[in-house]
C-alpha cells in the first residue's frame, strides 16, 4: 500500500465517521464540530485529487465561513448553548431502510463504470481552473455573483430585527 | 470563444430585468420611507420593456424562418422556445407585481427588497429557460430558488409565512442536493455538461455522446437522469415531491403564491422540457414510462386533495398540482415532438393567466389581505359585486376547461399531443381528472351565483385600481387565448420546433 | 493511485448519510448540516470525475457549488432565525411543519 492509498484510507474513514457523528450526535455544537472535521477530510481528498485550489477554497469557505455561520446560528437559537436534542423522528427505521437501498443502488452504479485509472500527466489544475472560469464558464461565474447578491439581500432582510 | 456585444444583445430582456433589480435596490436606499410605494411602479418598467422586446423578437420571426443563436459558446440558446417562456414569466411577474402594489403597502412589507427579489426570481427563470448546459441551469435554478425562499417568508410579522419559508427552504435545498448529484453523475458518464447542440455542429454533447458511445443502458447516466428528474420535479410540484406545496402556498403572502404557482412551475417545466427533449431524447423510451406514472399520480392526487378543501386559497394550491400533472402528460407525449412542446408552452401561458387571475380575485374579495378566503365568503358575490363574480366565474370555468376559454384549448392541445403519441390511457385519465375538477371549480361559481346572503353580512370588496387592472388583463388573456388561439398557438408550435435538434 | 471508484464509493456513502440526516433528524440546524454533507459528497464525485476525464469542468462546477452553498447558508440561517423569533424553537416538529 502506497502512502497515497494510505492517506486516502485515513481521510475516507475520517470523513465518514465524522459525517456519521454529525447525523447521530445529540449535541448541536458537537455536530457542528464534527462537520468541520468532515469538511477538513474532504479538503484532504481534494489534495489527493490534485485539486489544490479547491482544497484551499474548501477550507476558507466551508470551514472558515459556513461552519462559523452555523455555529452562530446555534448560539442565536438556543438559550443554553449545546443542550441535548430531542430523539429521532419516529419513522427513522423506514427512512434508514430507504436510504440503505438508495446507497446500494449508488454503489452498484459506481461499480459498473469503466474506470481505468487515468495515466494523464497531472495537470496544473489551478491554472486550468482559472482559465476555464474566465473563458468557457464565464457566464456561470458571473451568474454566481447574482446568486450571492440575491442571497445577501434576502438574508439581511430576514435576519434584521423588526424593531430596527 | 469570444463573446461579442452582438451576442450580449440577445440577452437584452434578461439584462434589463437584472438592471431593474439593481435599480430598485438603489432607489430603495434614497427614497424616504413614505415614498417607497413607487418602487412597485419602477419594477414594472423593466418587466414591460423586456416583454416588449421579447414580443417584438417573436413577431419578427413568426411566419419567417425562426432564429436560433448560441450565446456564450453553447451555454445559452436564444431561440423562440426561450422567448415563448419569457412571455410566460414576464406576464406572471407583471400580474404578480400588480397584485402586490396594495398588499405590500398594507402589510408594511419591505418594498425595495420585495420587488428586487421578484425581479431576481424572474431573471433566474429566464436564464433557466435559455440554459442548454447543466452548470448554467443549476446556477439559474438557485437564483430563482433563493429569491423565492425569501419571498415566501417576507411577511416576517406572520408566523405562518416564516414557517412556509423554512419548509420550502429545507425541502428545496434537499432537492437541489439531488439535482447537483444528478448533474455530477451525468457529467461522470459523459464527460460533458452541454445538453445538446440544436445546429448539429458539435457531437461532444450529452445527446450526441449517448448516440456515439451507445450509453443507452449506462447505469451511471440513468441514475444521474433519475436524480435530475427528482430535483426538477420538486420545483414543479409533481407528486410525490409535492409535500411542501399546500403549506407553502398557504403560508406565503398571497401575491407571492400567485407568482410562484404560475412562474416557478413554468420555469421548472421550461427546463424540464429542454432537458428531456434536448439532452436525453434518445433515452425517451426510458423516461416516458416514468413520466407516465408521475403524470397519473399528480393528476389523481392533486384533484383528490383539491376536492376536499373549503378554503379557496388551499383549493387553488392543490389544484395547481393537478395542472402540473396535465403539463406532464404533454411531456410524456414526446413522440408528438413539436406538438407536445407547443402544448406545454401554450398551457403554461394559459395557466398563468387563469391561475393568477383567480388569485387576484382572492385579493379583491379578501380586501387585499389574507382574510375571507373561505368558500362561504363567496356566498352571493354575484348580486353584490357582479363584475368580480363574473371574472372569478370566467377563471373558474377556464381552469375547469370549459369550451371557449383558454383552459379548454390548452387541455385540448395536450390531449391532441397525447393521442398523437398513442398515449390513449393517459388521455383518458386527463379527461376524467378534468371532470372531477369541475366539481370544485364550479362549486365556487355555485356559491357566487346560486346562494344568497343576508344584507347585514355583506362585506365590501377591494376597489384598488391595480387589482382591477390585473383582473382585467388576466380575463382578457383568458378570453383572447380561448377565442383567437391561432397566433399564440402558431408561435408555440414554432417554439416547439426549434427546441428540437436538426433532423429529429 | 487510488481508483475513481473508491472516491465514488466514499461520495455515495457520504451523500446517503446526509440524506438520512435530513430524513430522521428534527432540528432545522442539523437538517441543514446534513444538506451540506450531501453537497460535499457531490463535490468529491465531481473532482474525481474531473481527474478521470482530465479537464476542468468538474472543478469549475465545484467552485460554483461552493459559492451557492455559501449563499444557501446565509439565507437558510436567516430563515431559521426568523422562525425562531416566532416560535422559540427550531425543531421542525414543534414548528408544526414537516409532514414528510
Amino acid at each position: 500500500m502506497s502512502a497515497h492509498q494510505l492517506a486516502f484510507l485515513v481521510l475516507g474513514v475520517l470523513i465518514l465517521v465524522s459525517a456519521l457523528m454529525v447525523v447521530t450526535v445529540r449535541n448541536l455544537v458537537h455536530a457542528a464540530l464534527f462537520l468541520i472535521l468532515c469538511f477538513a477530510g474532504v479538503a484532504g481528498l481534494y489534495v489527493l485529487l490534485q485539486a489544490e485550489f479547491l482544497a484551499v477554497a474548501q477550507v476558507l469557505i466551508y470551514i472558515g465561513a459556513i461552519t462559523v455561520l452555523i455555529l452562530f446560528g446555534i448560539m442565536l437559537t438556543r438559550k443554553i448553548t449545546g443542550g441535548a436534542q430531542p430523539p429521532l423522528a419516529s419513522h427513522w427505521k423506514a427512512a434508514g431502510a430507504g436510504a440503505g437501498a438508495f446507497l446500494l443502488l449508488l454503489l452498484y452504479v459506481a461499480m459498473t463504470g469503466q474506470w481505468q485509472v487515468s495515466d494523464q500527466p497531472p495537470m496544473d489544475s489551478t491554472t486550468t481552473l482559472g482559465l476555464a472560469l474566465v473563458t468557457r464558464y464565464v457566464l456561470p461565474f458571473e451568474l454566481a455573483s447574482v446568486v450571492l447578491l440575491a442571497a445577501l439581500v434576502g438574508a439581511v432582510l430576514l435576519a434584521r430585527d423588526e424593531t430596527r | 470563444m469570444t463573446t461579442t456585444w452582438r451576442e450580449l444583445g440577445y440577452l437584452t430582456p434578461e439584462l434589463v430585468v437584472l438592471l431593474g433589480a439593481a435599480a430598485v435596490l438603489l432607489l430603495d436606499l434614497f427614497l424616504p420611507r413614505g415614498r417607497r410605494r413607487v418602487l412597485g411602479g419602477v419594477a414594472l418598467v423593466p418587466l414591460g420593456v423586456a416583454l416588449g422586446w421579447v414580443l417584438r423578437a417573436l413577431w419578427a420571426q413568426s411566419g419567417g424562418p425562426s432564429q436560433l443563436h448560441k450565446v456564450f459558446g453553447a451555454l445559452l440558446l436564444r431561440d423562440p422556445y426561450s422567448l415563448g417562456f419569457d412571455v410566460v414569466f414576464l406576464v406572471a411577474a407583471i400580474l404578480g407585481v400588480l397584485l402586490s402594489l396594495r398588499y405590500v403597502e398594507r402589510e408594511a412589507l419591505p418594498a425595495g427588497e420585495y420587488y428586487a427579489l421578484t425581479l431576481f426570481a424572474v431573471f433566474g427563470m429566464m436564464m433557466m429557460a435559455m440554459s442548454a448546459e447543466l452548470i448554467t441551469l443549476f446556477i439559474s435554478y438557485e437564483i430563482l430558488s433563493l429569491a423565492v425562499y425569501v419571498l415566501a417568508g417576507i411577511a416576517r410579522g406572520r408566523a405562518v409565512s416564516a414557517e412556509a419559508s423554512l419548509k420550502y427552504f429545507l425541502l428545496g435545498a434537499f432537492a437541489s442536493g439531488f439535482l447537483v448529484y444528478g448533474i455530477a453523475l451525468v457529467y461522470g458518464a459523459t464527460g460533458t455538461t452541454v445538453l445538446y447542440d440544436p445546429l448539429g455542429q458539435s457531437a461532444s454533447t450529452i445527446s450526441g455522446l449517448i448516440l456515439e458511445r451507445g450509453l443507452f443502458g449506462n447505469a451511471l447516466l440513468l441514475a444521474g437522469l433519475a436524480l435530475l428528474v427528482v430535483g426538477i420535479a420538486f420545483k414543479a410540484a409533481i407528486v410525490p415531491f409535492h409535500a411542501w406545496v399546500p403549506d407553502v402556498y398557504e403560508g406565503a403572502p398571497l401575491p407571492v403564491t400567485a407568482f410562484m404557482s404560475a412562474g416557478v412551475k413554468a420555469a421548472a417545466f421550461a427546463a424540464f422540457a429542454r432537458l428531456l427533449f434536448g439532452g436525453f431524447r434518445n433515452l425517451g423510451e426510458v423516461w416516458q414510462p416514468v413520466l407516465w406514472v408521475l403524470a397519473v399520480l399528480t393528476m389523481v392526487l392533486g384533484n383528490a386533495a383539491a376536492i376536499r378543501q373549503q378554503n379557496v386559497k388551499r383549493m387553488l394550491a392543490y389544484s395547481s398540482i393537478a395542472h402540473a400533472g396535465y403539463l406532464l402528460v404533454a411531456l410524456a407525449a414526446y413522440t408528438a415532438r413539436d406538438v407536445a412542446i407547443g402544448s406545454v408552452l401554450y398551457y403554461a401561458l394559459t395557466y398563468t393567466a387563469m391561475g393568477v387571475g383567480a388569485f387576484a380575485i382572492l385579493l379583491v374579495v379578501g380586501q387585499e389581505g389574507e382574510a375571507n378566503q373561505e368558500l362561504s365568503d363567496y356566498r352571493g358575490l354575484a348580486s353584490r359585486h357582479p363584475w368580480a363574480a363574473a371574472a372569478m366565474g370566467l377563471f373558474m370555468i377556464s381552469l375547469a376547461g370549459f369550451p371557449l376559454t383558454a383552459g379548454f384549448l390548452g387541455k385540448f392541445y395536450i390531449l391532441n399531443a397525447a393521442l398523437r403519441a398513442d398515449l390513449d390511457g393517459l388521455a383518458v385519465v386527463l379527461g376524467l381528472a378534468s371532470v372531477v375538477s369541475w366539481y370544485y371549480y364550479l362549486r365556487v361559481v355555485w356559491f357566487m351565483y346560486m346562494t344568497e346572503v343576508p344584507k347585514a353580512a355583506v362585506r365590501p370588496i377591494s376597489r384598488a385600481t391595480s387589482l382591477g387592472v390585473a383582473v382585467a388583463v388576466a380575463a382578457l388573456l383568458v378570453i383572447a387565448l380561448g377565442v383567437f388561439p391561432s397566433t399564440a398557438l402558431a408561435v408555440a408550435q414554432m417554439a416547439g420546433h426549434t427546441l428540437l435538434p436538426l433532423g429529429y | 493511485m487510488v481508483p475513481t471508484v473508491a472516491y465514488l464509493a466514499v461520495s455515495a456513502v457520504l451523500f446517503t448519510l446526509g440524506v438520512v440526516g435530513v430524513l430522521v433528524r428534527r432540528n432545522a440546524l442539523i437538517i441543514f448540516m446534513s444538506i451540506e454533507l450531501m453537497l460535499n459528497a457531490v463535490n468529491v464525485s465531481l473532482v474525481s470525475f474531473a481527474r478521470q476525464h482530465g479537464h476542468a469542468t468538474g472543478q469549475v462546477f465545484v467552485l460554483l457549488i461552493l459559492a451557492v452553498a455559501a449563499a444557501e447558508v446565509a439565507v437558510g440561517l436567516a430563515i431559521i432565525l426568523s422562525v425562531f423569533r416566532h416560535r422559540d424553537t427550531v425543531d421542525v416538529d414543534h414548528v408544526n411543519l414537516m409532514k414528510w
